[in-house]
């Protein structure tokens, strides 16, 4: 008799998750159709997975996006209900990725130039 | 036994959770048709070395230009394995040897030692993020290390200027031993190009459960 409950306890949990996101699927399609083609995205999807990305389409069945990465990879497809959060990269200021890099860079360039004015000493 | 039924309900209730979870689509891929499988590097850096070990009076640590090069194997798109090898240049350091002079106070000599070095090493490394043009890494390995010794010794000086002093055999020179020793590193790679990256880190190895060996490295590499 311990088993019931315990089984309903973990479906009702579990369950929600469908009903919550269906309706929030719905909502980005109609969000995603009105995005122009080519526009800079940023997602976090449901998985936790955060991806900024060009899209390239928004139909009926899920949106196509091409990940924003260093090597380029194929076009991809989302479906809608896996999306949490969508929203245009705008890309305004430099961001802390950005401030970081200019940081790094300006430290490996200060190094290096130092090794080489070190070298440079030896007898 | 009375637990079984509990147990049951669970099992039923994790594989109805993973089946929906594995009947979801994958993540968005950020794996390239094409991952690069090595990884190679050189680099030049500076060598902070600790040699206090040797129980004299003077300098313990020592420091001297360091260059590397290295070379990779891409297990998955973050675990890399690699090997190195790597020489220094000569880091001075003074020291002050008591030598035992019967009936007087004891007479010192200088010694200057000239350290080398030549390592060896292989690790494994854990490369943060997929694809992107800053990765950080850290990781850990084994290397062997080649230390040479070399000692100039001027002439001593004694409480007694002028005195004749006997003649200490000089030590032997040049020393070299041998270690293996465990390593840690830590650092990144900027990607300048889709394959191309310059690469900064610092590594210090162990030896008696502290850092006697601290490298700073900077240099360029590229993904093949």
């Amino acid at each position: 008799m311990k088993v019931l409950p315990a089984l309903l306890l973990i479906i009702t949990m579990a369950t929600p998750s469908f009903a919550q996101t269906q309706p929030q699927g719905d909502l980005w399609r109609a969000f995603a159709q009105k995005v122009d083609v080519g526009t800079r995205v940023k997602l976090r999807l449901d998985d936790g997975q955060r991806v900024i990305a060009t899209l390239i389409e928004a139909n009926d069945d899920g949106l196509f996006v091409q990940p924003r990465t260093r090597v380029p990879v194929p076009v991809q497809r989302i479906a809608y209900q896996r999306i949490v959060s969508f929203e245009r990269d705008e890309g305004r200021g430099i961001g802390a990725a950005k401030a970081v890099a200019i940081g790094v860079a300006s430290g490996v360039g200060a190094f290096l130039g130092t090794l080489l004015i070190l070298i440079a000493t030896i007898d | 036994m009375t637990n079984m039924p509990l147990a049951a309900a669970f099992l039923a209730a994790a594989f109805l959770i993973t089946g929906t979870a594995t009947a979801q689509q994958p993540a968005i891929s950020l794996a390239p048709a094409d991952p690069a499988r090595w990884d190679i590097a050189g680099s030049v850096g500076w060598l902070g070395a600790d040699t206090s070990a040797a129980g004299t009076l003077g300098d313990d640590w020592y420091d001297t230009f360091a260059g590397a090069v290295s070379i990779g194997r891409y297990v998955t798109p973050h675990l890399k394995t690699e090997i190195h090898g790597g020489m220094t240049g000569e880091g001075r350091i003074y020291r002050v040897e008591e030598l035992p002079l019967p009936g007087a106070p004891p007479v010192f000599r200088a010694q200057e030692h000239y350290f080398r070095n030549a390592t060896i090493g292989a690790g494994v490394f854990y490369q943060f993020f997929d694809n992107q043009w800053f990765h950080p890494f850290a990781g850990g390995g084994i290397e062997v290390l080649r230390e040479r010794d070399r000692v100039e010794v001027p002439t001593p000086f004694g409480p007694v200027p002028g005195r004749v002093l006997p003649a200490w055999p000089p030590p032997p020179s040049p020393q070299v031993t041998y270690a293996a020793r465990p390593f840690v590193a830590t650092g990144f790679k900027w990607y300048v190009a889709e394959r191309a990256f310059v690469r900064t880190g610092v590594q210090a190895s162990f030896s008696n459960h502290r850092a006697t060996h601290v490298v700073w490295t900077a240099g360029i590499g590229a993904d093949l």
